[in-house]
């Protein structure tokens, strides 16, 4: 437009310009056109990706912001608050707009709740939220079941562990003892499942705690395995000093569940119920099936000899005081001991027992002697028993043991080597182990010991015959 | 207005390279003058400065919405991430007291950008309708039109000053977001539809009622 103009006049001394052919419309127009498009593109993007809105309804809406705190499902984002108000006296609306792709889950089953920092059964939660504040979550509903816009909320997180994976077992107790949903299952220390949940029974007379055991471990739940609250701290005090177990510092706060599987049993199968014990100590106590040799010892004193305390074989431990009772007539007092199935064939009929708690010294021509079974049998107490070199049979369950109040000086030095006899019988594999423990050791060389008063190498030697297991164990 | 002598009634023409001066002639309907001495493109007026003026102003309006609606950064720290548009930044200043920094921003990303784009429009409507409201007034409005454009640059500023320094990995993190794209893009087409304007066109207006 603005090169045609009026014609010219005057000051026709200057030259003329150079007339050139020109072109049509303009391409400064393609400017405002690509404008266009490319935020046509952004807005129909927008409105694609608007997803539902949704309104929850909530006790509280503590720690949520309308505009600020975020809906997350699995840790990703799929919302925003966009308002909060209140509903009546007792609930507040939360208005929230969802990612499109939620669409589908939003139906009855979905569950909305708040993240909080929560220290609970499962264990400590949401600790990130306390940076971040607090953010809504989501359990998506089955996309079958009829959809909703509006939700009750929950004021806790639901039982995750609703649809876990793993294989789930019934546990009957007489107290719920501290445990609750997403309390840790463990074993050997290990956490491999969770409580899912619990309900008392109909008769009202027991817990019934289903736990889920991840699919990977469940194998190690056989038959006979044992099953024991292992939630706080299990301290006993007794005669010989005290003991404090615990699984982890999970379990302290948020209490736990703890398995141990005996050798043998069947794989157990899923929904199986078991006993949970109320300790560690109730299992032992109570576990006929536990596998494992019970013998009585009687004695006239129970010497700090408490329920729990450790059997020693050699310093090793090999089963566990199960429980004591006075004979009848108040004579005697009868000490039960459970040995455990991989060391039973240890008591032989001739073997002494004796109580191991404390020190025992001997001052005689040959210096001071001090014995003590352990530092753990010093501290808490326990029974120790020895087998003569000749050993004699094997003993059946229930056989009757005197447990002398110390041991004779020879008893410690016993290196009796079972497999010489054992060859002929069955339960191999079991005396490989113990085979394996002592085998190396020259019998000449060893009774040759016992002639000889001085209480001297044996420390060294049992070391190496312990060392020299280990490498046959690796071969 | 005075019908003083004017190079358009001389029918003369200055070259805008080399300053020479040309005697005109009527050109056939799209054709160009070239200077003889340098080669350029000869004009009187700017070459289609309305319908240039207009197609940036118009690209710029279109922008200026999802520079508003659209994120123009995205602050990210441990606890996740929060996205601001122009007008929630300026209300989390607000929110937080800081109020000349607030309204710095205020003013230059929103009320400026607005009134450029009006007074271009007014601009434009007004030559176009050969208009005699004012003339000189207009013309102070183009100046200050002009000289105001690249400060409302401020927020862009702000935002890539953000992102340079606040690089600090999981603890801090500020990104720009396409916002931030649309808003620069606003900016820069205003200032570039300012200067398609030929305020003389203001002028000649006033030229041919006489």
């Amino acid at each position: 437009m603005s090169e045609s103009g009026p014609s010219s006049g005057g000051a026709s001394d200057a030259p003329e310009v150079v007339v050139e052919k020109g072109h049509g419309l303009s391409p400064i127009w393609l400017i405002p056109i690509v404008a266009l498009i490319v935020a046509g593109f952004l807005a129909y993007q927008a409105i694609q990706e608007r997803g539902p809105k949704v309104m929850i309804l909530f006790e509280s809406a503590e720690g949520l912001v309308a505009g600020k705190s975020k809906v997350k499902y699995r840790d990703v984002e799929i919302g925003t608050v966009d308002m909060i108000q209140l509903h009546d006296q007792k609930h507040v609306e939360v208005h929230i707009s969802l990612h499109k792709r939620a669409t589908p889950y939003l139906t009855e089953s979905a569950k909305f709740w708040v993240v909080r920092p929560r220290v609970g059964s499962g264990g400590v939660s949401g600790l990130g939220t306390l940076i971040s504040g607090a953010y809504l979550t989501v359990q998506i509903g089955k996309p079958e079941d009829p959809r909703t816009r509006q939700f009750t909320g929950l004021e806790e997180p639901p039982l995750s562990t609703e649809d876990a994976p793993g294989v789930r077992f019934v546990l009957h107790t007489d107290h719920l003892g501290g445990l609750d949903t997403g309390s840790p299952v463990f074993f050997r220390d290990i956490h491999v499942g969770d409580v899912a949940r619990w309900k008392l029974s109909k008769d009202g007379k027991t817990v019934d705690v289903q736990v889920i055991i991840s699919s990977a471990h469940a194998e190690l739940v056989r038959s006979n395995s044992r099953f024991w609250n292992a939630g706080g701290v299990e301290m006993s005090l007794g005669s010989g000093g005290l003991d404090i177990k615990t699984e982890s510092l999970q379990s302290i706060l948020a209490g736990g569940v703890a398995f141990s599987s005996p050798d043998g049993g069947e794989p157990a199968k899923a929904g199986d119920a078991f006993w949970l014990h109320s300790s560690r100590a109730d299992v032992a106590k109570t576990s006929k099936a536990h596998g494992g040799l019970r013998v009585v010892l009687e004695t006239g004193s129970l010497g700090g000899v408490a329920d729990g305390n450790a059997v020693y074989y050699r310093e090793v431990p090999v089963g566990a005081v199960v429980s004591h009772e006075l004979a009848k007539g108040g004579g005697k007092i009868r000490i039960t001991v459970n040995i455990e199935p991989r060391y039973e064939s240890l008591v032989r009929s001739n073997s002494v027992f004796w109580n191991s708690s404390g020190i025992s010294a001997d001052l005689g021509l040959h210096g001071l002697h001090v014995h003590a079974e352990s530092l753990k049998s010093l501290l808490s107490g326990g029974v120790a028993f020895a087998t003569p070199p000749k050993p004699g049979h094997t003993v059946k369950a229930g056989s009757v043991f005197a447990l002398h109040a110390e041991a004779k000086d020879d008893w410690h030095k016993w290196q009796t080597d079972y497999s010489a006899k054992d060859e002929d019988g069955g339960g191999e594999k079991k005396r490989g182990v113990i085979g394996r423990f002592f085998h190396h050791e020259d019998k000449t060389e060893e009774e040759a010991k016992q002639d000889d008063p001085t209480p001297e190498p044996t420390h060294e030697e049992k070391k190496h015959g312990f060392m020299h297991g280990l490498f046959h164990h690796g071969d | 207005m005075s019908a003083a002598l004017t190079a358009t009634r001389a029918g003369l023409v200055r070259c805008g390279s080399c300053e020479k001066l040309l005697r005109a002639r009527p050109l056939p309907s799209g054709a160009r003058a070239r200077c003889t001495r340098c080669g350029a493109v000869l004009w009187r007026r700017k070459p289609r400065s309305l319908a240039r003026s207009w197609a940036l102003l118009i690209a710029a309006i279109i922008c200026y919405v999802p520079a508003n609606l659209l994120p123009v950064m995205e602050v990210a720290g441990p606890g996740g991430s929060e996205a601001d548009t122009i007008l929630s930044g300026v209300q989390a200043m607000f929110a937080a007291g800081w109020y000349p920094v607030g309204l710095l921003i205020f003013f230059a990303s929103i009320t400026v950008p607005i009134l450029k784009i009006l007074s271009l429009m007014g601009l434009l409507i007004s030559v176009q309708r050969r208009s005699h409201w004012r003339p000189r007034d207009r013309a102070v409005l183009y100046r200050v039109v002009e000289i105001i454009g690249r400060w409302s640059m401020l927020d862009m500023f702000v935002v890539s000053v953000m992102v340079a320094l606040v690089q600090l990995g999981v603890v801090a993190n500020v990104e720009p977001r396409i916002g931030a794209t649309f808003f620069a893009a606003v900016v820069v087409l205003t200032i570039f539809a300012a200067q398609s304007f030929d305020p003389r066109l203001i002028w000649d207006a006033m030229e041919e009622e006489q």
